[in-house]
């Protein structure tokens, strides 16, 4: 029988930021460097950590609203973040220096991340129930995936803001798209063809956060919401593969292992999970954060697991897994 | 026999020239296109083949030195010597493409009628090709790669020079439709130099100073500046932080220029790096032989030199590194060293050891500025 993963708490800084810890990334190692964590906040900076001892490199200011979103690029070169006020600023990790700045209406942007190959930057568009995709060559929108408007509907009807994306996640082959809104849909898109495929039902609740597992040709799709639960789904079949369940809160972010066998969640109920899909059970509670967990993030690759997590107490933690 | 025939080629050194041209945007895009179609002819004829990309060699084997004969600056230059990337090779056959997709970059840049720096194309790169380039280091050398097959200069490509020197002192700049800038008044942090040429040419320049000093350090073009050295000596700073760039030299080259009865003096530590870092702006460089040459200057040695170390204390001379025996290896095998400088480097090389120029400083933080001053006023430069 495989040996289940297993966390071990290494290292935690209190203070990390002087508001809640609203979104974590992990940036990949480059030739010079090994991989850093980035943290967004409530307090208008993004920090760049490195670990195992979670070192400040440095504290990036320049937003006017909290940071709601982090993404790093494959190359672990240049990152992005996104705040209320729906600037995103894309910078060099190394030297922040800043590449391009990224307007969009008010309320428009929130989740975001470079597809697999670095091309594109997809964006969750919020009001504006759609995902924006960025060329990160030239940093123009090169296209807007629209979830379309529910049947019935007029063109006014202000009920398309029950559609309001807030996640975005790349299937490992970067051909799908999928996106997460308020109401509890997940849409799926075909990015090559820039179309809306279907819909994905079961939750009822915003979906903070979605992952697709990481083998290349996956079509596991693993989604966290306010309902507490985390769903699995095949993107392609529309079918839900199963649920996961444990949480006594919403279930605020979802990330799978580089190595595809386990999943952890971060939840309102201040606990991290870890969880087995193959027993579709929780197999470790950690429960070091005094308020909700925001984010929690794997290591992609790099010598042993880690996983980090933030939380609205102003903490980050770093585990290791093994 | 050998040696007329050497000294006959000093006449005639420029046959030998292989230079980079610069170029005006519509003139380096229709030198990408033809080599666009000279590839796709050869790929579509009846004997079809994936041409090789010629490029100028630049290593040393292809270098040659022009000897200042009617005037007193040398210069090093390559020649026609040829290397090749070739898609057939196979470990170099992502080196091969890369030549391509800066190519194909740069003209697009041209056609909007951009300038982007070194960095600004790695970041497009990255992104539009992640599978070929990984590093800065990777796009620099690649840019050379342009350079060498096209023949034109990098700044003509679009590509503009990084902005890392300053000056400060004695010296009036005015950009056209600007205020003219007092460097003198600019406090220790100078006038950063820009790093577009066209506005480096176009800059106009007027000054009453009768020396220009070229420092090594940062630290000590900030102390020097701090200290308004050019109010007791009249004179100009200039500093590239390091080793020197291009716009840096462009600039050191057109005050050369305009102004030529003011001596070049370089103020380095005593170590063959620093001797490198002259060298640079003295002769030019190999890695860029097809553009440098044009910016060489007649620099001379102030300091610090040999008979400097009996005014610093024993305890901060360092040992020579690994590192610094690797370049004064290969600015001995250099032809174009003059003979006192060989000597100095010699020197260097038997006792082992290394100088910095803060380790005057043990003589009194104001030290510097009258080493300085009574180097210059003894005219004590080589």
């Amino acid at each position: 029988m495989a040996k289940s993963m297993k966390l071990a708490g290494l290292k935690s800084v209190e203070n990390a930021h002087d508001e809640s810890v609203w979104t974590a990334t992990w940036v990949p190692a480059t030739g010079s460097r090994p991989p850093l964590l980035l943290t967004g906040s409530l307090d208008e900076t993004v920090k760049v950590w490195r670990p195992d001892e979670l070192d400040l490199v440095r504290t990036n200011t320049g937003h006017c609203l909290g940071v709601v979103s982090v993404a790093a690029h494959p190359s672990g070169v240049i990152a992005a973040s996104a705040a209320l006020d729906s600037f995103v600023r894309v910078f060099d990790v190394d030297t922040n220096a800043t590449i391009a700045t990224l307007e969009s209406p008010p309320s428009e942007v929130w989740q975001m991340q470079f597809d697999p190959k670095g091309s594109t930057l997809a964006v969750a568009g919020g009001g504006s129930a759609s995902i924006k995709l960025w060329d990160t060559a030239t940093w123009r929108l090169v296209a807007t995936l629209s979830i379309p408007r529910p049947e019935g509907s007029k063109p006014s009807d202000k009920s398309g803001s029950k559609k309001f994306v807030l996640s975005v996640a790349w299937s490992p082959d970067g051909r799908r798209l999928a996106c997460g809104s308020m109401d509890g849909t997940i849409s799926v898109f075909d990015v090559a063809r820039a179309k809306f495929l279907h819909h994905l039902e079961g939750h009822y609740m915003p979906v903070r956060s979605l992952v697709f597992s990481p083998e290349h040709d996956s079509r596991k799709l693993y989604s966290a919401s306010d309902d507490g639960h985390v769903h699995i789904h095949d993107v392609e079949g529309k079918a839900i593969i199963g649920a996961m369940s444990g949480h006594t809160g919403w279930v605020l972010s979802v990330d799978v292992s580089p190595d595809g066998e386990a999943i952890a969640t971060g939840s309102s109920d201040k606990t991290v999970r870890l969880w087995d899909f193959k027993m579709r059970a929780a197999i470790q509670v950690m429960s070091n954060h005094t308020d909700q967990v925001w984010a929690v993030a794997f290591r992609p690759g790099g010598r042993g697991g880690r996983l980090a997590s933030v939380s609205d107490d102003k903490s980050i933690s770093l585990y290791h897994c093994s | 026999m050998d040696d007329l025939s050497k000294s006959d080629m000093k006449f005639f050194s420029d046959q030998q020239l292989c230079f980079a041209d610069i170029l005006l945007p519509h003139e380096v895009q229709a030198r990408i296109q033809v080599a666009v179609l000279n590839f796709l002819k050869i790929l579509s004829s009846p004997d079809p083949e994936i041409s090789d990309l010629p490029l100028i060699n630049r290593k040393l084997s292809n270098s040659r030195v022009s000897e200042g004969i009617l005037t007193d600056v040398s210069w090093i230059f390559l020649s026609h010597s040829f290397c090749s990337r070739s898609l057939m090779k196979a470990n170099a056959t992502k080196a091969f493409i890369r030549v391509w997709k800066v190519m194909e970059m740069c003209f697009e840049i041209l056609i909007q009628d951009k300038r982007v720096t070194q960095r600004e194309l790695f970041y497009k790169l990255l992104c539009d090709s992640p599978h070929y380039f990984s590093s800065q280091l990777q796009v620099n050398r690649t840019i050379q790669d342009v350079v060498a097959l096209l023949r034109c200069s990098r700044y003509s490509l679009g590509i503009m020079a990084s902005s890392k020197g300053l000056v400060a002192g004695r010296i009036l700049l005015q950009e056209p439709n600007q205020e003219a800038v007092d460097c003198s008044a600019c406090g220790s942090s100078g006038y950063a130099i820009s790093g577009d040429l066209n506005l480096l040419e176009s800059l106009i320049m007027k000054t009453d100073a009768r020396y220009i000093v070229v420092v090594e350090k940062h630290a000590i073009f900030q102390r020097l500046a701090e200290d308004n050295v050019f109010n007791q000596i009249p004179s100009i700073l200039l500093t590239a932080k390091g080793y020197p760039d291009i716009a840096t030299r462009f600039l050191l080259h057109r005050m050369s220029r305009a102004f030529p009865d003011l001596p070049i003096l370089a103020l380095v530590d005593w170590n063959p790096a620093g001797l490198a870092i002259l060298s640079t702006y003295k002769f030019g460089s190999i890695g860029m032989g097809l553009e440098a040459y044009r910016y060489a200057c007649n620099v001379k040695w102030l300091g610090l030199r040999g008979d400097d170390l009996q005014l610093i204390p024993q305890q901060s001379l360092a040992p020579l590194k690994p590192r610094d025996l690797q370049i004064a290896r290969s600015l001995i095998s250099s032809t174009i060293l003059q003979d006192n400088y060989r000597q100095e480097l010699a020197v260097m090389m038997q006792s082992g050891q290394r100088a910095e120029i803060e380790a005057l400083y043990f003589n009194g933080y104001d030290y510097l500025v009258k080493y300085l001053a009574k180097k210059i006023v003894q005219a004590n430069y080589i």
